[in-house]
């Protein structure tokens, strides 16, 4: 039992680190992480579920702000939800999604549709990425736990 | 005996046209008997078969009438008779035929005779010498002449007449005469016969002979069947005496019986039984069956099945019974038998279930027993473990939080031990050994404990206090005092007060559960002059008394969760929101239920409607001689909602101490971001850091919210709807350097008019706002200090920079 248990932490290991190392996440995350005792044992998964429905909403709202079919693109509104993004992806550690929303946020001062539309896009397919591979990393705390052992502290540095 | 009694009746009865023919007799009187067919079969097969006639004897005087007037009899009767009748008058019919047959041959012969005479006349008639030559020719004239004269059969003699010599013609006469005299002999011997027949006619009667042969030949199988039979039958008539038995007993004779009822026979139990139920059947005129046990003299005792039929007569009237009984001793013996066998059958079955239940019930008290010791043993180790631990503990240096909550501890586990005690004494309280005594006791002290243990084991969101008036003496002992505890109850939710204590043994015995106190401190001396009970009435009772095992669960209100003591304990924690001084705040967990009483003692002995606390289910504490009703219930069916009054003062000075920590420990902080993340991540950090925050989402919630109350703190974001960070610490300083939020208001802010008492004008010091940026050129540092910011924290936020942030702003 024993192998096992340290054979899935130390999986858990390079895969947390490899997630920092592709720029998944950063160092906010860690904070994230230190927020986590045995008062609050999800609250980071808790915070990034509350993070992924926002993206779901910011997202759509932004795609119905970018319908042209509407009427004329309100390029504040599409503002408004980016920087909320923006906001939120930073303070959950998402850092691929916030340097997105920084860029997304640039074309929507200067009013350029195409590269909004375009950010959009690339946002939408980003968080999914986060998620999924954010998923992967619980399911391993998942099964570290259930096999009985603990959750490592992984140093990034 | 039957075929002499047949003689004898044939010669008597022979002038009665219907019974004189029947032959009396007829051995049983079984009607069917009656039914004149043959008997099927073989009817030789009963010569090889001896049979014993049974003896019948029968009231044959009677016969005929009884014959004659019931319906069966003469039904039976009319059959023979009626065949008798026809061979009767077959019987003449053959005879007036043969007299026919004879008077015709009489008359042929007379006939010839006369024809001879005639003949013989003729020939002396003629005195003429005849010629001889000549006479044929005068016979011839002559006869010639009687031709004419003479009879039918002329014609042999005209055949003859050709000859026509004398001596053939003496011949023939007497040839004739010779057949005349055989033919008067024949008729005399045939009239002899028809005489002799005449007399002897119904001996030599060939039916009904037959019909004698068939009915023996019935009686005969009856008697066959019937011989070795335990049946016995037999006519009564309708005063229920005898006219016929067969197969009676043997050692009866003809004149026991005959024209006596059954009670004058026998003599003995059943026979009167036997005698009614005829009656009955005559009465009711419903044949039926029954079974009468007979104990006789004469047979001993015997069960029959009985059959009685009540006979009618033609007019429909009633005039006997028939009856028929068949010994069934034997067979009632085996059923009764049968049937008590399987009665003991069953009643074994049950007393062996029985017992096995009573076994099992025996090994599962014992095992239980076995538990329940094993179980408080195990307990009590580790417990012993803590408690000791404790101690020793207690005996370090420790500052001052640590050495209370050590305190609480070593009391709880000092309960607890005292508990486990308690239960392996509990077959003692089933027993009713278990005693109630008087004790001194310190409420203080008492109160203390509880009050800690209480609040330390619940979370905080109700405060408790607990004063005793300084009038209170150190130790109480409770006759005859007035011990009050009261206590306020917070924003009207409900709470449970524990006060355990202890109950020791003594000669009084109540209904209900033992509690327990704890009354470390003094000695329990028994008091002479009460009647030794207790008197004080806790309030609480539970969470210590009852939250052991099987120690009155129902006893509590149910919505208080007691499951272990120790469970429950916590920590001691302070509420500073209600600084009120001198009493002691504890807090306690939602939902848990105060008893309402009143503590009232009296001197002496506590009448019944002394004692008058109760728990949450409305049960009486009590413990008094006298089981104690549950009154004043103020519990409403599920909820269970009561205040409680519980008020003890003490002075205690450690608390002094603490209430002045109050003040500083628990800064306002007041977050103002519209984001759900950021604010949920703030909280979580900021509760790491050991403070709570009040959230605003946008600069007008945060104006008003800083108008309700004082905040120490505000984190402020930047960009916000409705009205952004800048805007909104704009005008709150502008608010606090003129005292007043016109600037707000010109803003199009709604600001509520300063109702709030709880607001108090602000000193000089400053609202510390510090900006949470998200460095864009708009939120860039110089504009937040334009704005009136005292600082900023760039996003993302982390621990380390609210800690500093924290530390540079907060004392």
């Amino acid at each position: 039992m024993d192998a096992l248990i340290s054979q899935l932490q130390r999986q858990f290991r390079d895969y947390t680190i490899s997630l920092y190392q592709q720029g998944f996440l950063d160092d906010q995350f860690t904070e994230l992480k230190k927020l986590q005792d045995d008062g609050s044992p999800d609250f980071v998964a808790e915070v990034l579920t509350l993070f992924f429905e926002d993206c779901v909403k910011l997202i759509s709202n932004m795609a119905r702000a970018l319908d042209k079919t509407t009427g004329t693109v309100d390029f504040s509104q599409v503002g408004a939800s980016v920087h909320q993004l923006k906001g939120s992806s930073s303070s959950v550690g998402a850092k691929r999604v916030k340097a997105l929303c920084v860029s997304f946020k640039e074309y929507c001062e200067a009013k350029n549709y195409e590269g909004c539309v375009r950010c959009l896009q690339q946002v939408d397919i980003e968080y999914k990425a986060l998620k999924t591979k954010l998923q992967d990393m619980f399911n391993l705390e998942k099964q570290i736990i259930q096999a009985g052992g603990r959750v490592p502290q992984v140093d990034i540095n | 005996m039957v075929c002499e009694m047949e003689t004898d009746q044939i010669e008597e009865m022979d002038v009665e046209v219907l019974s004189s023919m029947w032959p009396e007799n007829v051995g049983t009187e079984a009607d069917k008997q009656f039914n004149v067919e043959k008997p099927a079969g073989d009817l030789d097969t009963l010569k090889e078969v001896t049979i014993e006639e049974k003896p019948t004897i029968a009231d044959l005087t009677r016969l005929p009438e009884l014959m004659n007037s019931t319906q069966q009899g003469s039904s039976q009767l009319t059959n023979l008779v009626k065949q008798w009748e026809y061979m009767q008058d077959n019987a003449v019919r053959l005879l007036r035929e043969e007299l026919k047959n004879l008077n015709r041959q009489r008359e042929e012969a007379e006939a010839k005779e006369l024809k001879i005479i005639e003949e013989y006349k003729f020939e002396s008639n003629e005195p003429e010498n005849v010629p001889v030559l000549d006479e044929t020719s005068d016979l011839f004239r002559r006869f010639r002449q009687k031709k004419r004269d003479a009879l039918v059969d002329s014609k042999k003699i005209e055949i003859y007449e050709e000859f026509d010599t004398v001596a053939y013609w003496k011949q023939k006469a007497l040839n004739l005469e010779k057949m005349l005299e055989a033919s008067t002999e024949r008729e005399r011997r045939l009239v002899e016969k028809l005489g002799e027949s005449l007399k002897t006619m119904e001996s030599q009667s060939a039916p009904v002979q037959e019909l004698t042969q068939n009915l023996k030949r019935a009686e005969g199988f009856l008697h066959f069947i019937l011989q070795n039979a335990p049946i016995v039958m037999g006519h009564q008539d309708k005063d229920l005496r005898y006219l016929f038995i067969y197969n009676k007993y043997p050692s009866l004779r003809e004149q026991d019986i005959l024209g006596k009822t059954d009670v004058e026979i026998f003599h003995g139990g059943g026979v009167k039984e036997s005698q009614d139920f005829k009656r009955e059947v005559l009465e009711k005129g419903k044949a039926s069956k029954r079974e009468i046990t007979f104990t006789t003299d004469l047979f001993g005792s015997k069960t029959f099945l009985i059959y009685v039929e009540p006979v009618y007569n033609k007019a429909g009237e009633k005039i006997g019974i028939n009856y028929m009984g068949m010994e069934v001793t034997e067979q009632v013996d085996k059923r009764e038998k049968m049937a008590k066998l399987r009665e003991d059958n069953a009643v074994r079955k049950a007393m062996e279930s029985e017992l096995n239940k009573t076994i099992h019930i025996t090994e599962e008290t014992m095992r239980a027993k076995q538990m329940l010791a094993t179980m408080s043993h195990e307990i009590r180790s580790p417990l012993s473990g803590v408690v000791g631990m404790a101690e020793i503990l207690s005996t370090t240096r420790l500052d001052k939080e640590q050495r209370q909550l050590l305190n609480v501890m070593i009391s709880s586990g000092d309960l607890v031990l005292q508990l486990i005690n308690d239960i392996l004494d509990l077959s003692k309280v089933e027993s009713g050994v278990m005693k109630l005594e008087a004790t001194k006791f310190r409420p203080r002290e008492v109160v203390k404990h509880v009050l800690q243990t209480a609040a330390a084991s619940l979370k905080k969101s109700l405060t408790l206090e607990g004063n005793i008036a300084d009038d209170v003496p150190i130790e109480v002992e409770l006759m005859g005092g007035q011990l009050t505890v009261t206590s306020r109850v917070n924003e009207g939710s409900t709470f449970t007060f524990i006060l355990p204590y202890k109950v020791g043994t003594s000669d009084d015995y109540s209904d209900d559960q033992d509690e327990f106190s704890d009354m470390a401190d003094h000695q329990s001396e028994p008091d002479d002059t009460a009647e030794g009970y207790f008197q004080f009435k806790p309030l609480l009772g539970s969470i210590y008394s009852n939250g052991g095992p099987g120690i009155g669960n129902d006893f509590l209100p149910h919505k208080v969760m007691l499951t272990s003591p120790i469970k429950l304990i916590n920590g001691f924690v302070a509420d500073p929101s209600n600084n009120t001084g001198q009493s002691e705040m504890l807090q306690l967990e939602n939902g848990g239920y105060v008893n309402e009483s009143k503590l009232e003692t009296s001197s002496g002995h506590c009448p019944e409607s002394a004692h008058q606390y109760e728990n949450g289910n409305g049960r009486c504490f009590s413990k008094e001689s006298e089981s104690c009703s549950s009154s004043q219930a103020s519990s409403e069916g599920g909820t269970l909602e009561m205040e409680s009054e519980l008020t003890v003062s003490s002075h205690r000075e450690e608390e002094k101490g603490e209430t002045d920590l109050k003040e500083t420990a628990k800064p306002k902080i007041l977050l103002v971001e519209d984001n759900k993340i950021n604010i949920m991540v703030a909280k979580s950090m900021m509760k790491q850091l050991g403070h709570t925050m009040d959230i605003a989402n946008n600069g007008v919630e945060a104006i008003t919210a800083i108008n309700h109350s004082n905040y120490d703190l505000v984190l402020m974001d930047v960009c916000m709807p409705v009205l952004d960070g800048l805007k909104a610490t704009r005008l709150i300083r502008s608010y606090e350097e003129t005292g007043n939020w016109n600037a707000a208001i010109e803003a199009g802010v709604d600001i509520k008019t300063l109702e709030n008492e709880q607001v108090c004008v602000r000193s000089t010091n400053r609202l510390p706002i510090i900006a949470m940026t998200a460095n864009t050129l708009a939120e860039s540092s110089e504009e937040c200090y334009a704005n009136g910011m005292d600082s900023f924290i760039s996003k993302p936020v982390t621990l380390q920079k609210l800690r500093e942030c924290l530390q540079q702003y907060l004392h």
